[in-house]
């Protein structure tokens, strides 16, 4: 079979393999787990920052397994490869979006997704007391789903929000910085 | 002369005012207080005639034109929530189906605000969103600034063919409005 490309890949599994939602409900869904957590944590968007992290990555390392059954795809050979996968696959089947990869670092182990279309910050203004819209990044938990699936593959990423449409800013870009390749490590005393 | 919206109201469920804004270019903004109590007493004597009308509605949600004051026609439109929509026209002929689409675009940049999960549904407080308030300025900006007029003084003489009617200019469909841009090309700003 003819090598395809990671964009070949989403599109297909996009059209044949994927059971869809309607938008609404994901997008109420998620709204209402992030009002209810600033409510829970009573307006401290640094820690709600934090738990939405903490959820993505939970959902991420859950998500990475189904994502590699579906796709059949084989190992990516640089981090340029993950991050053509994460978006041109991961967002596509799971969000029907994929957003830009820019701005490469010098030594390619930094780049930047710019989301054009968000699906769940539709209908969302953030809550007008000031605080929301300079410590709240709402779609945090997509920067724990990469963390986590990433990890599941041996790659030890950081990932955060650098601008976001809804703090006013002219575009949504999400910060991945590879930290080191993991090693398969093997269990002490197992040799 | 051309009729243009003078004012658009949204009411609650408990006839409380969610949303009044006066749109009249006429008066400074020193005035403004003057005449939001002016367009405030106009929202509220539609709320009587909604209530009036109620019983022997069915389920369109369309009430049309409910009274006439001050030369402002005052138009309404209620969900099947309980929301009403009050906009009051300047003098001057407009149709029916052009009013339906404005309303709805209003309607839908309201669905717009109650599905943000920040919005506090029960809130009897008037909307203070920011985003749903350059929505709808929007919708009425476009009605009121780049209608071609002879749309929108339709003629209503007998046999003369209607003019082609502006509704692009304030249809939203529902996934649009996500977006929250109404589909007007013409931002006024």
């Amino acid at each position: 079979m003819a090598v395809r490309t990671p964009r070949q890949i989403g599109e297909d599994v996009w059209k044949t393999r994927i059971e869809k939602v309607n938008a609404e409900l994901v997008t109420l869904t998620y709204g209402s787990v992030v009002a209810q957590l600033c409510k829970d944590f009573t307006n401290d968007y640094i820690q709600v920052n934090e738990q939405l992290d903490k959820m993505g990555y939970n959902i991420g390392i859950r998500l990475i397994e189904d994502i590699l059954a579906r796709t059949n795809s084989e190992r990516c050979r640089s981090f340029k490869d993950t991050a053509e996968m994460i978006s041109k696959v991961g967002f596509k089947i799971f969000l029907n979006i994929t957003p830009a990869i820019l701005n490469w670092s010098q030594d390619n182990k930094q780049f930047s997704l710019i989301f054009d279309d968000n699906p769940l910050s539709d209908f969302v203004e953030l809550p007008d007391d000031g605080k929301a819209i300079n410590e709240l990044w709402y779609s945090n938990i997509l920067c724990g789903v990469l963390r986590g699936a990433l990890e599941m593959v041996q790659l030890q990423v950081e990932a955060k929000f650098v601008s976001d449409v809804l703090r006013g800013d002219d575009t949504t870009e999400m910060r991945v910085t590879l930290i080191r390749v993991l090693e398969d490590e093997m269990p002490v005393g197992d040799e | 002369m051309p009729s243009a919206i003078r004012l658009l109201a949204l009411m609650g469920r408990e006839n409380n005012p969610l949303y009044v804004r006066s749109f009249d270019p006429t008066l400074s903004t020193e005035d403004d207080q003057k005449t939001d109590l002016r367009y405030h007493f106009l929202a509220h004597i539609a709320l009587d005639v909604f209530a009036a009308r109620l019983p022997t509605k069915s389920a369109d949600s369309d009430f049309g034109l409910l009274f006439v004051q001050d030369g402002i026609a005052i138009y309404g439109w209620m969900t099947n929530t309980g929301v009403k929509i009050i906009l009051g026209f300047s003098s001057g002929e407009v149709i029916g189906s052009e009013i339906r689409s404005i309303f709805r675009a209003i309607h839908f940049a309201y669905i717009s605000l109650v599905c943000n999960a920040f919005y506090d549904v029960d809130e009897r407080q008037p909307i203070t969103s920011r985003k749903f308030d350059i929505s709808v300025r929007r919708i009425v900006e476009a009605w009121n600034g780049t209608t071609p007029p002879a749309a929108r003084s339709v003629s209503v003489l007998p046999g003369s063919p209607k003019p082609a009617t502006p509704v692009e200019n304030v249809v939203m469909s529902y996934s649009d409005s996500r977006t929250a841009t109404p589909v007007a090309q013409t931002t006024v700003s």
